[in-house]
């Protein structure tokens, strides 16, 4: 995998870059192939050469050139009647998975297809794992011929292209492309983790009953404070010791656990789109993967968690619980379009996005932001949503590289736009994705505790 | 997202069709030394460009191919040796064609093999169809009527003064 910098790889995600051979366009109709004009024009140049030398045997190999040409305009490329079916062993495949794929192709019509090449509508999302989605053979009418290959399952939702027939007539100068529909999906959510690791969340919480201490003293397990006694106090939180010691009555008071109502926000605009080349995850795909992460983990500690993100095409799941709200979460992580792998084909006005939320959510709803932080649009973001009171933590998965001096620029801005965050008092979480989501957030802790 | 590259070389059955029928035009054109110098090495040169799916390779090679034959009948080759030979270095040149367009569009990882042999069993064909009437033309033109021989040039002419215009 050659690596390249933020600026150059972020143009591989564009959507014009190279067009991948596997999932590109066959131009479909007739055409001339003029396989055989070089063929007209060296026996030209023999017949003149053999009329010159007077021999009979050059004359004779030319002429036999020309035959062969004007067999190269007999007749035109068949329409071809076939039929196509698709067998997908798992539509519903883990990632990472291997699908096989069956494609049959069935000749109904009367005449034979002395060539017929056939290449299967592979998503674009897809990879080809094993085998080829083409083949090129010949059918006769009746019968049937299938190519098999292996696709290797990632996430989101992937609806298979038609297939394209192209047929060449014997000579093989004229051939016709043609489309065949032939619907397959594949859907590849992937489940939220079974046993995530506790997400660092920011002591603003909800009134409601939770695992996240609040800056105040009540019920609980962890020492908060000691207050004067007052009437009604329970007799079990009376700091029996000091009253045998003093003679004063004093209360003790715990930290309150309460629930927090987080929302998950995911960078997907087109400028956070990244990747060292064109068939690597991209800066989004690891946002997706952490987000998964901390939302299976709040979610299991009893949070209210919500979903969004800066995209000109974003989920909207405000903050909520339940098997049904982790149901929805996991599927708009794994399928929604916002996530896909190409980037939107506008920008999003950060400003606008962030308004959006500060509208829809409560007061008290931190915010989660994850974003690969690859510009400015991300950190003003970040720092717009912390001061409009929603506290923010920042989880930045790394996709830098540093090979040239100006991948090493955009991997230090990157850094520099971290540090600036954790400057306003905003915890940020730097990721490398080459090790686990798990070993980041420990790290994290570590640091904020010492 | 494909891990699998694309492999647009051709079809390995075009390699093996491309020089068996080649090496027909390479016997064809041992009437001198120089003719077989020239068209072995436009078979090496279609192998290559076959095998690496270079068109512009395989081209100068099926060129030299049949200006191997042409050069054995202008230093006197046998008319039919000269005609089974242009024969053998066109079908040679279209088959190798064929299997780098099929590795254009269906790549080298594909089956192509009965694809390949149909095609090249379809050439041959007509390969062998012009070569018997060509030979029998020029037969009857050597028995004591070069009329027929003076039409079947006008014929050919006559036919590519068409072609140019497609």
């Amino acid at each position: 995998m050659s690596e390249q910098s933020i600026p150059a790889a972020a143009r591989h995600a564009q959507p014009d870059e190279e067009p991948d051979p596997w999932t590109e366009p066959v131009p479909t109709g007739l055409r001339w192939t003029r396989r055989w004009r070089g063929v007209t024009g060296l026996t030209l140049l023999a017949i003149g050469f053999g009329l010159i030398i007077e021999q009979p045997g050059l004359l004779l190999a030319s002429v036999f050139g020309v035959a062969f040409a004007a067999y190269g305009r007999l007749g035109a490329a068949p329409s071809p009647a076939l039929e196509v079916e698709r067998a997908i062993e798992v539509t519903d495949p883990d990632v990472g998975e291997q699908i096989p794929v069956t494609l049959t192709v069935h000749n109904d019509g009367d005449g034979r297809l002395r060539d017929l090449r056939i290449v299967d509508g592979v998503p674009s999302g897809l990879a080809v794992a094993s085998g080829s989605p083409r083949i090129a053979t010949s059918l006769p009418p009746g019968e049937s011929a299938a190519v098999s290959y292996e696709l290797e399952a990632a996430r989101g939702g992937h609806t298979f292209d038609p297939v394209v027939a192209i047929v060449r007539d014997a000579s093989g100068a004229t051939e016709r492309a043609v489309e065949i529909d032939a619907p397959g999906t594949i859907d590849c959510v992937p489940s939220l983790p079974a046993e995530p690791p506790p997400f660092p969340l920011r002591p603003q919480t909800t009134r409601y009953t939770g695992r996240t201490s609040a800056a105040e003293g009540g019920d609980g397990v962890e020492f908060h404070a000691t207050r004067e006694y007052r009437a009604g106090d329970p007799l079990g939180r009376i700091d029996w010791k000091r009253v045998a010691r003093t003679g004063d009555l004093t209360t003790v008071e715990y930290r309150r656990e309460r629930a927090a109502s987080v929302l998950i926000v995911v960078d997907a605009r087109r400028a956070a789109y990244a990747a060292p080349d064109p068939t690597a995850a991209t800066s989004v795909d690891h946002c997706v993967e952490a987000a998964r992460t901390i939302a299976g983990s709040l979610l299991d500690d009893g949070h209210s968690v919500g979903l969004t993100a800066l995209s000109p095409r974003p989920p909207w799941l405000i903050p909520g619980r339940g098997v049904q709200h982790r149901l929805a979460i996991r599927t708009a992580l794994g399928t929604h379009e916002a996530f896909e792998r190409t980037p939107p084909d506008r920008s999003a006005n950060v400003y606008a996005a962030g308004r959006e939320i500060r509208n829809r959510i409560a007061s008290d709803t931190q915010v989660v932001f994850v974003s690969p932080m690859l510009e400015e649009g991300a950190s003003q973001a970040a720092h717009r949503l912390d001061a409009h009171g929603h506290l923010t933590t920042v989880v930045s998965p790394d996709v830098c590289v540093s090979d040239t001096v100006g991948q090493q620029a955009a991997g230090l801005a990157r850094s520099l736009r971290l540090a600036g965050a954790r400057q306003r008092g905003i915890p940020a979480i730097d990721w490398d994705p080459a090790e686990p989501f798990a070993r980041a957030l420990a790290r994290s802790q570590r640091r904020w505790s010492a | 997202m494909s891990d699998v590259t694309f492999d647009d070389r051709s079809p390995s059955p075009g390699v093996s069709a491309t020089v068996g029928v080649g090496a027909i035009a390479v016997v064809a054109a041992a009437f001198a030394g120089s003719a077989v110098a020239v068209a072995g090495a436009g078979i090496v040169l279609m192998a290559v460009g076959v095998q690496g799916g270079r068109r512009s390779l395989h081209t100068i090679g099926g060129v030299l191919c049949f200006g191997g034959v042409v050069l054995a009948g202008a230093l006197g080759a046998a008319p039919g040796v000269a005609l089974v030979g242009a024969a053998a270095s066109v079908v040679a040149w279209d088959v190798g064609d064929h299997a780098i367009g099929l590795g254009g569009q269906v790549g080298r990882d594909a089956r192509a093999r009965r694809n390949v042999l149909e095609h090249l069993g379809i050439s041959a064909g007509a390969a062998a169809s012009v070569v018997v009437i060509s030979g029998l033309s020029y037969a009857l033109a050597r028995r004591g009527n070069p009329g027929a021989a003076a039409g079947l040039i006008g014929a050919a002419v006559g036919l590519f003064a068409i072609l140019l215009d497609w």
